[in-house]
């Protein structure tokens, strides 16, 4: 299990964080992989909040949220793509997309 | 008496189950609500979103010599059983795209029969012989950019009943990026959303 301040898992959702690759030569390109470890399918939805060098939020289609199922004792993955030549910095938000 | 007294017991319960749900405003990133079998704006959101990453991981927008490519949106055809305008999709990937600093779009032609999606570049040219305007800010021949990639695809809708009565609808959007001087796919997607809910659900 990997702690990366730059990915933040809410308790409930029931998935780690097994690992996470950042290229930040030129466009800021990477993947975060999810990990299930229980016998059940697991519901997320996943939002990736992008910021430009000076911190401010950057408002674009590739952070809103997108509904994923980490399968049973399986994985999966949220993929960074840069939306902006300036946006340089994420914030990656898992929680779980169970109904209310 | 009696039953009117159950009556007038029951009468707030009553009341309260026939009071309209009061509006809300929905933020998308704490969208709660239920899903339907048919599309809304998180599928195509969802579906957009995904579309771009690939089109901006695939390296096709990546011009050799630098600089943005232009871009038309050509036929895209809706060939669900939900009347859709197709734009809900387009636009979003078209914003991002742009955001993205690899493609601007021209307004100026359009997929045949529709002329131009912006008209006024070219009515603006006819001003250039009134003596009513000023010719300061006449655009010059030659000024508009021919697009060098093509936008182009269709949305399709597939259901079926499965054997313990439910039913699944699978959409697919297909989007093909052309380069307009060779007539080659530079490149193609295809992002599916399927949906599983109660044979009863109409889809359409």
């Amino acid at each position: 299990m990997v702690v990366d301040p730059r990915v933040e898992i809410t308790p409930n959702t029931g998935v780690i964080l097994d690992r996470i690759q950042v290229n930040a030569i030129g466009p800021v390109r990477g993947n975060i992989r999810l990990l299930n470890t229980t016998g059940t399918d697991l519901p997320i939805k996943q939002t990736t909040t992008w910021f430009n060098s000076i911190g401010q939020y950057i408002n674009t289609l590739l952070s809103r949220p997108e509904k994923m199922i980490v399968p049973r004792f399986g994985d999966a993955y949220v993929e960074l793509i840069a939306p902006t030549p300036d946006a340089v910095m994420f914030q990656v938000r898992v929680e779980a997309d169970f109904p209310e | 008496m009696s039953k009117l007294k159950y009556l007038a017991l029951a009468l707030p319960f009553i009341l309260g189950a026939c009071a309209p749900m009061q509006t809300t405003l929905i933020d998308p990133r704490a969208d709660r609500s239920a899903i339907g079998m048919g599309l809304d704006s998180r599928d195509f959101d969802q579906a957009a979103s995904k579309v771009v990453k690939d089109m901006l991981r695939s390296g096709a927008l990546d011009k050799p010599q630098g600089g943005r490519y232009v871009a038309v949106i050509s036929r895209i055809s809706n060939d669900t059983m939900q009347r859709i305008d197709t734009d809900l999709l387009i636009k979003n990937i078209r914003v991002a795209l742009l955001n993205s600093g690899k493609v601007v779009f021209t307004t100026a032609i359009a997929n045949s029969g529709k002329g131009a999606e912006d008209n006024m570049s070219m009515q603006m040219r006819q001003l250039r012989s009134s003596q009513e305007f000023s010719q300061a800010n006449a655009p010059k021949q030659g000024q508009m950019i021919q697009p060098e990639l093509s936008l182009s695809g269709k949305f399709i809708q597939n259901n079926n009943r499965l054997g313990d009565g439910s039913q699944r609808v699978d959409y697919s959007f297909q989007l093909t990026i052309t380069d307009l001087r060779t007539g080659l796919a530079h490149w193609e997607g295809n992002e599916p959303i399927s949906k599983l809910g109660p044979g009863q659900t109409v889809a359409w």
